[in-house]
């Protein structure tokens, strides 16, 4: 019995084992996720920013008023506070570069207690708020008393801009606390330390176009 | 690309602090002058430099690779496009 001509046919190579290639996961995928899910936060934000626009154009006097009635020390000094704490987590990485894991562990720990400092800040001129009546959707002993129209609907987006701000300043506070956790380990927590840093730049950087809008506009602005 | 472009070293990063807290005060000094309609584009244009500093050198912008720039220069644009349609709403409306 003569064999089959499909059995005669040479073997193929086999195929190389599937692997991803190195520029498909690791650090830089990482930084790429972050990235995207940091421009699609902005894309959250920029919607409440256009809606502060469009009612700010509606009413001008309405959010002059407003603006001139919130703490502008408050803001300022916060403005102050994320600017160098801002700093403090962009001087960690350089220390972990070089394997000081200590110093950039403490340069991140700072970071987060000024987080804290933020948000306590922001607690006190919240209370402040609630204190005058200042409440949700124009109810509140404060209306009793100014009737500028505009004035419900600046502090219902300062009570959610802010507010969303400041619950982003919580994750990232939370994680940079992981971060300084696990810079400790030196050099091996680069990668997990540097995303954590991009989402605290990013609150940062939320926070710099919040302050003028909310804190500043008001005056000879 | 390496998988970890060098970070901005320490003195850089108090230089890019120091220009931050010197636009901050600009931002200040600023509110406390009459500058009418030109308020608040003077403000935003302040607060887009402050926002640049941020994103280029402390996020790292400039050292980051060619995909990471598409996907911000991606969000920045579909930005601009709800900033134009939101003003051409606002106009339209005041007719």
């Amino acid at each position: 019995m003569s064999a089959s001509p499909l059995t005669d046919l040479p073997l193929a190579p086999a195929a190389p084992p599937l692997r991803a290639a190195p520029e498909e996961g690791g650090p830089r995928g990482a930084r790429l996720g972050v990235v995207l899910f940091l421009a699609s936060e902005s894309l959250l934000f920029a919607g409440l920013f256009a809606l502060y626009a469009a009612y700010h154009q509606k009413y001008p006097q309405g959010f002059l008023e407003g603006v001139r009635h919130d703490l502008r020390w408050d803001g300022s000094a916060n403005t102050a506070i994320l600017l160098i704490s801002s700093a403090c987590a962009a001087a960690a990485l350089p220390l972990l570069a070089r394997d000081r894991g200590r110093g950039a562990a403490r340069l991140l720990l700072v970071t987060v207690c000024l987080g804290a400092c933020f948000l306590g800040l922001k607690g006190y001129e919240y209370a402040d708020h609630l204190h005058e009546g200042i409440g949700w959707g124009g109810r509140g002993a404060f209306y009793r008393t100014h009737h500028t129209p505009g004035l419900p609907q600046f502090f219902d987006l300062y009570w959610l801009m802010t507010g969303l701000h400041a619950l982003h300043v919580l994750a990232g506070m939370t994680w940079m606390g992981i971060a300084s956790w696990l810079a400790r380990r030196g050099r091996r927590a680069f990668d997990h330390v540097e995303l954590a840093t991009m989402y605290w730049h990013f609150v940062d950087l939320v926070w710099v176009f919040l302050w003028p809008l909310f804190y500043l506009l008001g005056g000879g602005f | 690309m390496p998988p970890n472009p060098a970070p901005l070293s320490v003195p850089r990063v108090v230089l890019v602090l120091v220009a931050l807290l010197a636009l901050a005060s600009l931002s200040w000094w600023a509110s406390h002058v009459p500058l009418g309609r030109w308020a608040s584009p003077i403000a935003l244009t302040i607060a887009s430099c402050k926002g640049l500093l941020i994103a280029g050198w402390f996020v790292g912008l400039v050292r980051l690779g060619a995909a990471h720039r598409i996907a911000v220069i991606t969000a920045v644009v579909l930005i601009l496009i709800l900033v134009w349609f939101v003003a051409e709403d606002v106009i339209h409306l005041r007719g």
